[in-house]
């Protein structure tokens, strides 16, 4: 190998918690030669939700194919590979066993160190792909369809959980009421794009707090008060405008995330402040932490979508940051479905 | 040739080195762990005892299935990733066939059993013949494909086969445990269970029927290799469920005549034209009954379809169908107890006669169910291939 390859550090890295089959190569934990990302969303459509056992079964079927991709795009070759990291919780638990599987055997045989990896942890690290500058401690709110957590940053890989939802996660909420008003699934996406034409000042939806807890979440108390608002209109014979319901029902979402996050950052003192999951490509969510932001002189960072929804690339550089710190897994690392951040 | 056996299909863990006619390692555990946690360790300890080179390894054989969808894919998982990285291939081994190689040379019936849930079982028949007369080996044949059934199905194909065959029956298979008393209840033939020993999935059989396949040419890419789990999922199953149930039973149209034209080409070797069922459209004595469905996602609508021609008061039954994909699902019976009816009414028929192919017993099976009786044979009447017709009657 030549002098200056060998200094690169070079991460394959593998991701299968939900319904993505993913792998890319990352390059010094900010460069990302490939993001090959394989979307079952179509097949998931028809059941209007993610089946684990259907996830599970296109993983497998995909999961070389992806990898070897992300191998070509980088132009890189396994040898030339510093380590592999892989997603191994949280998530689905049969669709981390593929990725966690395939991961340990190519470590295995191709003699390179394991690295487990925390999604969410890898859902922040998103922001330093884009972000060069961009280094601990701040602030993250994480939000997607299976997670809302508001996490401070304290060092790559040092993490505290500031608050979470009790009960249904943003991007759940998201799913169920574009069910309920015929959008269909995914719900994130067809809310956004209907809101663009609703007034969200239409219909007052409840905004959550947790007793006693700040920073905690709650969206099943906001998901209910608008299937109560769709059956109330249909007893009383009144066409619902699906616009005004999903511009209402995202102001009510946004405007929660934005007051606990900010008020959180103000109390902790931070001044940088990042977004990242699959509901951080929401448009309203994003202006409004832009404005929010702006207001309160903290600086704002978020990823392009594509490093929003779930993708190997963010592990990939979560997977460096914790390589640098000497994590390892053994080959007896298994899927967690539960897994806290910060925990190993 | 050098091959690496692994299995996890069922609650045991099993990988082994085979080595032309030696095992060099083998290492089972029977152990609640989960395979995630001990199928690559045991690998690994294989690895560091017998100082093996991976890069001496020409193949992979994998029990690939039936078996626990998640152990399926577990051990799927790691020899796709070992494939990648040393560049070998796959062998695909059948669950079943494999676990029934533990008991190579026996002359009894062999009939490995998994436990399936929802009271079902993965299970196989097999027996050992001895290959050509100057040869020292024997060949595993397979009796009846490995599948998904009842144990009393399979149960009731062992009293029918042993008894024709005069042969004893040998269960294998973590299946026994669970079902050991309902086979004890409904077996009539000889029978019995084999020991600790050899009653379990096994990496060496794994690798050593792999070894029989492989020279034979079956293996695949670490890329395409996948499971076959023999079973859909949950949510596809009740899917199709939903699916199967929304159709309905009425007379062709006009603009059905394509796709029963193709339906009629996808069943028959000489099948009807298009203009043949355009002709029934305006013949006052035929009728075809199709099982059609509207739903919106279905590739075809035309599921199945049956004709009635009465000649004199008498009704003929031909051209019955049903689409391959949506077959044993009474979508025939139901045709054909709409057709019956119909005769019964519009033409005011009371005996209904049609010829099936001696050899399709599943079509025999249900005429027999819906009340038909065999009347004659006509000797080769049918071509490609050559068959008789069971001339079949109901009054």
């Amino acid at each position: 190998m030549e002098q200056g390859k060998t200094q690169d550090i070079l991460i394959l890295a593998i991701e299968s918690s939900c319904d993505e089959t993913a792998a890319a190569v990352v390059k010094n934990g900010r460069q990302v030669l490939s993001n090959i990302i394989s979307s079952q969303i179509e097949l998931h459509t028809l059941y209007g939700g993610v089946v684990p056992e259907i996830a599970s079964r296109k993983h497998i079927e995909k999961i070389n194919q992806v990898i070897e991709e992300a191998l070509s795009k980088a132009g890189v070759t396994l040898d030339e590979i510093t380590a592999i990291a892989v997603t191994y919780g949280p998530g689905l638990v049969g669709a981390l066993l593929v990725g966690v599987s395939v991961a340990k055997a190519i470590s295995f045989a191709a003699n390179k160190p394991l690295i487990g990896v925390h999604h969410i942890e890898g859902h922040i690290s998103a922001n330093f792909i884009e972000n060069k500058t961009l280094e601990p401690p701040f602030a993250c709110l994480v939000v997607s369809g299976g997670h809302t957590h508001l996490v401070a940053v304290k060092d790559y890989g040092a993490y505290e959980i500031l608050g979470y939802t009790r009960d249904d996660a943003a991007g759940e909420a998201f799913d169920k009421v574009a069910r309920a008003i015929g959008l269909g699934y995914p719900g994130g996406p067809k809310i956004d794009n209907i809101s663009k034409e609703g007034n969200p000042d239409a219909i007052h939806f409840p905004r959550a707090k947790v007793d006693g807890a700040n920073y905690d979440f709650s969206f099943s108390g906001l998901k209910s008060a608008v299937l109560n608002y769709l059956n109330t209109c249909e007893m009383k014979k009144v066409e619902v405008n699906k616009a005004d319901v999903a511009a209402s029902f995202q102001k009510a979402v946004v405007d929660v995330l934005v007051a606990h996050s900010l008020s959180a950052v103000k109390e902790y003192g931070f001044a940088k402040f990042a977004i990242a999951g699959g509901v951080a490509s929401n448009s309203a969510l994003r202006t409004a932490f832009e404005i929010a932001c702006e207001n309160q002189k903290v600086a704002f960072y978020y990823p392009s979508p594509i490093f929003c929804t779930d993708n190997a690339a963010m592990i990939g550089v979560a997977g460096y940051y914790e390589y640098k710190k000497g994590t390892r897994s053994g080959y007896d690392l298994n899927a967690v479905p539960n897994l806290r951040l910060g925990e190993r | 040739m050098k091959i690496l056996g692994l299995d996890s299909s069922g609650l045991v863990a099993s990988v082994a080195i085979v080595e032309d006619d030696i095992i060099i390692a083998e290492y089972t555990i029977n152990y609640k762990k989960t395979h995630s946690q001990t199928l690559l360790p045991m690998l690994d300890e294989i690895k560091h005892m017998t100082e093996l080179d991976l890069q001496t390894l020409d193949a992979i054989a994998i029990a690939a299935g039936p078996g626990s969808f998640t152990g399926l894919r577990i051990g799927s998982a790691t020899a796709k990733g070992l494939g990648l990285v040393l560049d070998i291939p796959i062998i695909p081994v059948p669950t079943v066939d494999a676990l029934a190689y533990n008991l190579y040379g026996c002359s009894a019936l062999i009939c490995p059993i998994m436990d399936a849930r929802r009271n079902q079982v993965y299970t196989g028949l097999y027996e050992f013949h001895k290959q050509a007369e100057d040869d020292a080996g024997y060949d595993l044949c397979t009796i009846e494909k490995q599948c998904v059934v009842t144990i009393d199905e399979i149960v009731e194909n062992i009293n029918f086969l042993c008894e024709k065959m005069n042969k004893e029956v040998l269960f294998l298979g973590d299946g026994v445990a669970v079902y050991r008393d309902q086979i004890t209840k409904r077996i009539k033939v000889k029978y019995s269970f084999a020991p600790s020993c050899c009653n379990r999935q096994r990496a060496s059989c794994v690798a050593a029927l792999g070894c029989e396949l492989y020279k034979k040419g079956i293996r695949e890419s670490a890329t395409k290799h996948a499971p076959d789990y023999l079973r859909l999922s949950q949510a596809e199953r009740e899917r199709a469920e939903q699916e199967k149930k929304q159709y309905y039973i009425q007379e062709m149209q006009k603009e059905d005549l394509e796709e029963v034209a193709s339906l009629e080409a996808s069943c028959f070797s000489m099948p009807w034209k298009y203009k043949d069922f355009e002709e029934i459209l305006t013949n006052p004595n035929r009728v075809y009954l199709v099982a059609r469905t509207d739903a919106a996602n279905a590739k075809e609508h035309i599921l199945g379809g049956c004709m009635l021609t009465n000649i004199a008061g008498e009704g003929d039954i031909s051209n019955v169908a049903v689409h391959e994909k949506y077959r044993n699902q009474k979508i025939a019976t139901t045709l054909m107890e709409a057709l019956l009816k119909l005769g019964r009414e519009r033409y005011g028929i009371s005996a209904f006669t049609l010829e099936v192919r001696s050899q399709n017993t599943s079509a025999r099976e249900l005429y027999k169910k819906l009340g038909f009786v065999s009347k004659g044979v006509r000797p080769n009447f049918y071509e490609k291939p050559k068959d008789d017709a069971v001339i079949l009657w109901k009054e």
